[in-house]
């Protein structure tokens, strides 16, 4: 009985056969190319149908990207499925942010194994070396041109003008707006409180007396919330007088108006730690949505696709929206224009059919859908701006126009160093809201440290 | 018994050593054999550790962002980081003083919850589990967790701190106490765990006879555990030692989830300087040459540890 059943046992070499038979297996299967159903030229026609060319398009997971176009493509808007059977747009998403998107499509990048379209949040002008050093997105230019495509007669000039370099064309704004253009308030508590409303003439000494008389033991006056930083402060630094960088990108221009900058730091200074109306980050996180829902703090700055979410979100209250303030009756108002982009990559093997692909999700009646559905935010594209659809749903909107009309793009980081330029500009605005370091202290390490950024070599 | 003369069985030997060299059929095999059990280690060692690790060393002489071939600068990265980069200093003592805090505390909160574990108690294997369980919590669910419990406002610490009379500091929010509020995330995700366990072995390895001879000898219970038990335990202590300066030096997750490195830099340590260097910048062989750097300190550590631990650790059995 023991021998019988030793000889049923697997021997040392046996084992060792098919060890080795399966690793092998396992390293010509890891090396095998990718698998011919992912390659776009090789699909099969739909019986009855044109055969369908895949368009890859790399994206993160969110609700206003992957999930409206999603949504698009679900609702066949403008006709885009229907009237092409012989593309299938396939949104390849990654959950995450940058930190885990990026990373993603450099490996595809390197392996060779990148879609058609890939999407970016820039930072001043980050995503330009996506174009020219990094060789992962393609001029544009031609493509348009052979599909009789005009990029001015579709989007705002300072639109095309942050997507462009060297006279090349790498991406195509898919969500663009002015930063942080408005305040929303609870119109609610101020009318209670019988403070006034404020009005979109109004300075920033107006905003410090208003939040001043907003605050009480129960809630803040006012906090600057989204506008925070260099990228979400960018407009708020213009409206001062203030450019960050020079026009060439090289070079930290904050204390080229040294009065300006340091009044503009002493500003929000005061709001957290001389008038006290607004919440310090010393008391920790500070989560602007929760605080204002919870009505703890009156007045809060917002981006605008903020602009639908807030009163679906609160009911409990009226809300108001009223536009930042300027320096001094009167100012011109100065604006940022905030992107999420999309471009067609090199190694896309079909990008005449990706970009008809991006100039539907880019065009103008995805975003008016979009903006009458509340699913994401507004486009750099007047004829979606023009049209009244938008501002039925949401009225606030007509305050934007204005902006959006006379839209700047986005300042330069020559080395495409954006993210690190925006760190190191926090690294000193952080002590100053924490009230370690005065106005003028704060100035002189922001431009220190900024320029040691554009100091580095091009990314 | 004859004893052979010393030159005869040189000779006899020599032919003898000679035949050993030769291997027989079955002695072959067995050797391939064996290499080959140890081939799916070798190989991922050889592809996962070696290969990468040789590579990055050779990046770290290159300008390298993934995409493009790797330009070779020499020694460029590694004088940069000395010259120019005002974060590396820093965030190397930050690091330091992160490790500086937490290895100590970690050390004696693992031994004094292993010497409680020791004891003969009601339900020893649910204390231990219960010990244990934080560790079994994912870092990153834990460090979500301990941004609420230290929010200034609303955060569980400050309110038990504010029922017994002390405001309690703004934590994770503070450039003062940042760095300790990450020190007690991690404390409390790993105190009660694996070095505890192995504490724990330790302590159970220590001879009973030893123990009842300095009892007869009239030694209390401090002098039994200062003079027998933490003499024989001082293996672990060193094993521990070295293992927890390095997984603190290297600390990561805690700082990137809870702090993102801020306020002001407060929590930048050298390990999110490699990741935002590498992952955000993609200057990869720029990263590289800060792991290299960084490896070196490590080393240096931990040899100047086993270099001084003749001095302090006792092996049972070693002259």
């Amino acid at each position: 009985m023991n021998t019988e059943l030793a000889r049923q046992k697997v021997s040392r070499r046996s084992f060792l056969i098919a060890s080795g038979a399966t690793v092998a297996g396992l390293a010509l299967a890891a090396c095998a190319p990718a698998p011919a159903a992912q390659s776009p030229s090789a699909q099969a026609p739909a019986p009855g149908g044109p055969a369908k060319t895949v368009v890859r398009a790399h994206m993160v997971q969110k609700q206003d990207v992957s999930d409206w176009i999603q949504m698009g493509l679900t609702q066949d808007i403008d006709g885009f499925v229907s009237n092409n059977p012989d593309i299938d747009l396939q949104l390849e998403t990654v959950p995450g942010w940058t930190a885990e998107y990026i990373p993603k499509i450099l490996s595809f990048a390197a392996a060779g194994t990148l879609g058609d379209l890939v999407w970016y949040p820039p930072r001043h002008r980050s995503h330009i070396a996506w174009g020219i050093s990094y060789g992962i997105v393609t001029d544009m230019a031609p493509l348009a041109e052979a599909a009789g495509y005009d990029f001015l007669a579709n989007f705002y000039p300072g639109a095309v003008e942050v997507n462009s370099y060297e006279g090349k064309t790498f991406w195509m704004s898919y969500i663009s707006e002015p930063i942080v253009p408005v305040i929303a308030y609870n119109k609610t508590k101020v009318e209670a409180l019988g403070i006034g409303e404020p009005s979109d003439d109004w300075t920033f000494a107006e905003l410090a007396d208003w939040a001043q008389a907003g605050t009480n033991a129960d809630h803040f006056g006012y906090y600057r919330a989204d506008r925070g930083g260099s990228f979400g402060g960018a407009p708020y630094l213009r409206q001062w007088g203030v450019e960050p960088t020079s026009a060439d990108g090289t070079r930290a221009t904050f204390m080229d108006t040294p009065d300006e900058f340091i009044a503009s730091l002493k500003f929000n200074y005061d709001l957290m730690n001389t008038w006290k109306v607004s919440p310090s980050p010393a008391a920790g996180a500070i989560n602007a949505p929760e605080l204002f829902g919870g009505q703890k703090v009156l007045a809060v700055d917002i981006w605008p696709f903020r602009i639908q979410i807030y009163p679906a979100t609160f009911t409990d209250f009226e809300i108001g929206f009223v536009l930042t303030p300027v320096v001094n009756r009167g100012d011109a108002r100065r604006s940022m224009l905030n992107e999420h982009v999309f471009g067609i990559t090199t190694a896309s093997k079909n990008p005449d059919k990706a970009f008809k692909a991006l100039t539907w999700f880019c065009g103008k009646e995805m975003n008016v859908q979009a903006l009458v559905q509340g699913q994401k935010g507004p486009i750099a594209r007047a004829d979606v701006w023009a049209d009244e659809r938008i501002y039925e749903s949401a009225p606030t909107y007509r305050k934007l126009k204005p902006i959006m009309d006379n839209i700047e793009p986005d300042y330069l980081v020559a080395n495409f160093r954006g993210e690190e330029f925006d760190q190191a500009y926090q690294q000193a605005y952080d002590l100053l809201e924490l009230g370690e370091l005065q106005p003028q202290a704060a100035a002189e390490q922001i431009q220190m440290l900024c320029q040691e950024v554009l100091d580095k070599e091009p990314a | 018994m004859s004893v052979q003369p010393a030159t005869q069985s040189a000779a006899v030997a020599a032919p003898e050593s000679k035949r050993r060299r030769r291997w027989s059929p079955m002695q072959r095999r067995e050797a391939i054999e064996g290499i080959l059990y140890l081939s799916p280690w070798i190989i991922g060692f050889t592809v996962f550790v070696a290969g990468p690790l040789i590579a990055s060393g050779y990046l770290s002489l290159t300008k390298y962002n993934v995409l493009r071939p790797p330009q070779f600068i020499g020694l460029n990265n590694y004088i940069f980081a000395f010259t120019k980069d005002s974060l590396f200093i820093p965030s190397i003592i930050r690091t330091f003083y992160f490790a500086l805090l937490s290895v100590p505390l970690a050390m004696i909160g693992s031994l004094l919850i292993a010497i409680l574990l020791n004891q003969k108690l009601v339900a020893t294997t649910v204390w231990r589990t219960f010990y244990f369980l934080p560790t079994l919590t994912p870092l990153v669910a834990a460090a979500l967790l301990w941004r609420w419990m230290l929010n200034p406002d609303v955060g569980l610490v400050n309110y038990l701190l504010a029922q017994i009379g002390i405001q309690g500091p703004g934590w994770l929010a503070s450039t003062t106490w940042a760095i300790p509020a990450l020190v007690l995330v991690t404390l409390w995700a790993s105190v009660g765990g694996s070095r505890m366990i192995i504490f724990l072995a330790g302590l159970q390895d220590v001879p009973k006879e030893m123990l009842e001879a300095a009892e007869i000898d009239g030694a209390g219970t401090w002098d039994k555990f200062w003079n027998v038990t933490l003499p024989m335990i001082t293996p672990t202590i060193f094993f521990n030692l070295v293992l927890g300066i390095i997984f603190a030096l290297r600390t990561f997750e805690v700082a990137f989830i809870s702090t993102a490195g801020g306020p002001a830099r407060a929590t930048w340590f050298i390990s999110l300087h490699i990741y935002q260097n590498a992952f955000v910048s993609f200057d990869m062989g720029y990263a590289s040459a800060l792991a290299w750097l960084f490896f070196l300190i490590l080393f240096l550590l931990t040899y100047l540890q086993f270099k001084f631990s003749g001095r302090w650790v006792f092996y049972a059995g070693a002259r």
